[in-house]
């Protein structure tokens, strides 16, 4: 039955690239190789941080421009999509190119 | 159909009273675990053949005449009791979807514990799927839907879910839902995860606020349907004919009068949605309690595959940010995959980057993997979050693709292009629930089920993306004809109305003030508890030890709560909203671990450590049969006991 061809196909095997059971200490001692360098992780966790009065302001600008936008658009105002032909959808980047849909960083369906 | 309950979850094959007789349930219980499980089949045979004639003739009685039964009008004997020939629980997509429909047959009631719109469907904002481009098929989307589901959906179901998805959209669409167009005219239709095609149907990025707004209006304008919000159900009202129990409608609170309210009708649909609240982390609104598969467990309905409850991986951390919110926050903030699809990199609180570790693709890894890994941290670490790290990245970039995240996290003193965000797993969607036939049918005659509070087949064990709005509207739809079927062959006996004993409204004036504030204040403490021991013992990363140690701590807690409460002067017909709430969290936080406890197998969301893997002998749904009466706790027993031979003539 089609089904079941399709369970064998793709059935995880036991030497999936998922290693979610290997603990911390085996992967370190192994021989494979070490992940990709990342970058050194932000240590200033803990400091109290002043809220970025310039972050604050590129916010608020960003957002007045989009308004803005919005005004200009054509016709009745709706927005269009130059890549999709879409229109009133969402701006900026493809909502669903990473699979979830996300509006502006905040995800809302998955 | 073989329905089985694994080894392992004897969580009583016994049913109260005289709902199984003999061979009354032939597919019941131990049938041969390797055949293919069919949902339409074998056991819901039984829900269509008619009544026996010793039927309750105290309470309904079927008229064998072609004559119609006359519709009800919506006569109030007292305002205390009502009569629908429909009740509705629940005002989401798929209640309301419903009531539009019956409401063209007889009466409508529509019960909703809060707005009309608070619900899952209004918070559902991305689209809803359905193969709507030429190029795509109903066979890719159902493909699609298994691999998701881990193959163990119902193929039966996934077909006819696929098939009559587009006719439901466009339907909506001429009920007046307003959905995203491209300059061809054509509707616009995303891609989102898992999808082989673009199938996503959607209105900007509140598909799911657009199709509530839509269906309210209509329901609104529509004469036939009185919609009673805050109201809260309370427990199904049933009776035992001979071999089923049959429900007549259900028993709720008005809190804003702090009265009951009866409703009686010939035919009732449970479509309450969700129980995320059994988490402490949850995408939810605070009415998803889980209060219909707590009701229908307790009014003997089988509930099934309660183990699969669909987590996001990053969902922002409250306790992780330098300046905590003032008020718990009611609905996570979900951080979007695209962060770590962007360069985003995941390390736990001692700075370690830990995905390499499970998963070669590191931080692109799917996101139940990447759930999986956080989960797994989170518990060897003993701690409360993870940080995912953007701030490397080029200023611009993050302020320009992550506005949102930005602000929302600014607000809170962090600066997301220095810092990195905590974020926490949050528990969003339950695929299992009452299991349901293909027309949204129960194992209890007149109880219908659709949305998330039912157990289709369609997800599995695993929820593909936006596949929750279509299966809502499809069952919804199909449980139309049967409902208006049994409706016009039922008769209600508006005397009978009183023989359930109706439940008493927890009071100053009953218990003390001081009492009451006590109950008050330890039923939130309680819940508090309840939540953490689900998130420790029955997260994403699940062991034996584990659910066993859950099991014991949620007794333990359900009793010293339900003590505490009995020797206050609670009784078993008393009720108060967080109370109530309470008992249906305890009895879904129960439900989930039993399910879990019983798949001795790791598959789609349900991860075992020491089934780790994928098993083929069990691929077939977990089976949960009500409780005993005589060991069933508050939460698992409805408040009434009727005694059956005041209802029945047998």
């Amino acid at each position: 039955m089609a089904t079941n061809s399709i369970v064998r196909l793709i059935a995880p095997s036991r030497s999936a690239s998922s290693r979610f059971l290997e603990p911390v200490s085996r992967f370190l001692s192994s021989g494979t190789p070490p992940p990709p360098q990342a970058p050194s992780p932000n240590q200033d966790l803990n400091r109290n941080v002043k809220p970025d009065q310039n972050l604050q302001q590129n916010l608020q600008m960003q957002k007045e421009e989009e308004e803005e936008e919005e005004g200009e658009g054509g016709g009745g105002g709706e927005f269009v999509n130059e890549d999709t032909g879409e229109i009133g959808g969402p701006r900026g980047p493809e909502p669903t190119r990473y699979g979830d849909w996300e509006q502006r960083g905040r995800c809302s369906d998955f | 159909m073989a329905a089985h309950v694994s080894a392992g979850n004897i969580h009583n094959f016994y049913l109260a009273g005289q709902v199984y007789r003999g061979q009354a349930y032939p597919n019941f219980g131990f049938t041969n675990p390797f055949k293919e499980p069919s949902w339409s089949s074998g056991v819901f045979k039984a829900l269509r053949a008619e009544r026996c004639g010793c039927y309750s003739r105290g309470v309904s009685a079927i008229t064998e005449s072609s004559k119609p039964c006359t519709s009800i009008r919506a006569v109030s004997v007292s305002s205390s009791t009502k009569y629908y020939d429909f009740t509705v629980i629940g005002s989401g997509v798929a209640g309301l979807r419903y009531a539009l429909e019956v409401a063209k047959q007889g009466t409508v009631a529509v019960i909703t514990k809060d707005e009309p719109h608070e619900s899952n469907t209004n918070y559902a904002q991305g689209g809803v799927s359905a193969v709507l481009c030429p190029l795509d098929s109903v066979e890719s989307h159902m493909q699609d839907t298994m691999v998701a589901g881990a193959h163990l959906c119902d193929e039966e179901t996934v077909r006819v879910v696929c098939t009559e998805g587009p006719e439901r959209i466009r339907e909506l669409i001429a009920m007046g839902a307003s959905f995203d167009h491209g300059e061809d005219g054509n509707l616009h239709l995303a891609r989102e995860g898992g999808h082989s095609h673009r199938r996503i149907v959607h209105a900007a990025d509140m598909t799911g606020r657009e199709i509530e707004r839509a269906l309210l209006e209509a329901v609104l304008n529509d004469p036939n349907i009185s919609v009673f919000k805050h109201h809260f159900a309370i427990d199904l009202l049933t009776s035992q004919d001979c071999l089923n129990t049959v429900c007549h409608g259900v028993d709720t609170l008005n809190i804003k009068t702090n009265e009951v309210v009866r409703f009686i009708s010939k035919v009732t649909l449970l479509a309450s949605g969700g129980a995320g609240h059994i988490y402490p982390s949850t995408t939810n609104p605070l009415v998803a309690t889980g209060d219909g598969m707590a009701m229908a467990h307790r009014a003997q309905a089988v509930i099934s595959n309660m183990e699969f409850v669909q987590f996001h991986p990053t969902a922002l951390a409250d306790e992780g940010l330098p300046i905590k919110p003032q008020t718990a926050r009611e609905n996570a903030f979900l951080i979007t995959e695209a962060v770590r699809g962007d360069g985003g990199i995941l390390y736990n609180l001692g700075m370690e980057r830990f995905m390499p570790v499970y998963d070669e693709r590191a931080e692109l890894a799917p996101r139940d993997v990447v759930a999986r890994s956080i989960d797994d941290q989170l518990k060897k670490r003993n701690e409360k979050y993870v940080l995912l790290d953007i701030s490397h990245k080029a200023r611009d970039k993050i302020l320009a693709h992550f506005p949102n995240i930005a602000s929302e996290c600014l607000k809170h003193g962090l600066d997301i292009t220095r810092q990195p965000i905590p974020v926490v797993p949050a528990a969003h969607y339950m695929c299992g629930g009452v299991r349901a036939g293909l027309q949204g049918e129960t194992n209890v005659l007149g109880l219908f089920v659709a949305g998330e509070v039912a157990c289709t087949g369609l997800h599995g064990a695993n929820r593909l993306a936006s596949n929750s709005l279509l299966e809502a509207l499809v069952f919804a739809r199909r449980a139309v004809q049967p409902s208006t079927e049994l409706m016009k062959r039922t008769r209600l006996d508006v005397s009978a109305s009183e023989k359930w004993t109706r439940p008493v409204v927890a009071t100053a004036r009953l218990l003390g003030d001081e009492v009451i504030s006590k109950i008050t204040a330890l039923t939130k403490e309680v819940r508090g508890e309840l939540q953490e021991v689900m998130w420790k013992y029955v997260g994403i990363v699940r062991s034996t030890i584990r659910l066993t140690t859950a099991e014991r701590k949620i007794a333990e807690l359900e009793a010293k709560w339900e003590t505490f409460l009995f020797e206050h002067g609670w009784e078993q017909t008393v009720v108060a909203l967080e109370a109530c709430e309470m008992r249906n969290l305890f009895c879904c936080a129960k439900l989930v671990v039993s399910s879990a406890l019983a798949r001795h197998e790791s598959r789609g969301l349900h991860y075992m450590t020491d089934f780790p893997f994928v098993e083929e002998s069990k691929r077939i749904p977990t089976i949960i049969l009500p409780s005993s009466p005589t060991t069933a706790t508050w939460s698992s027993r409805r408040l009434q006991n009727i005694s059956s031979s005041s209802l029945i003539d047998c």
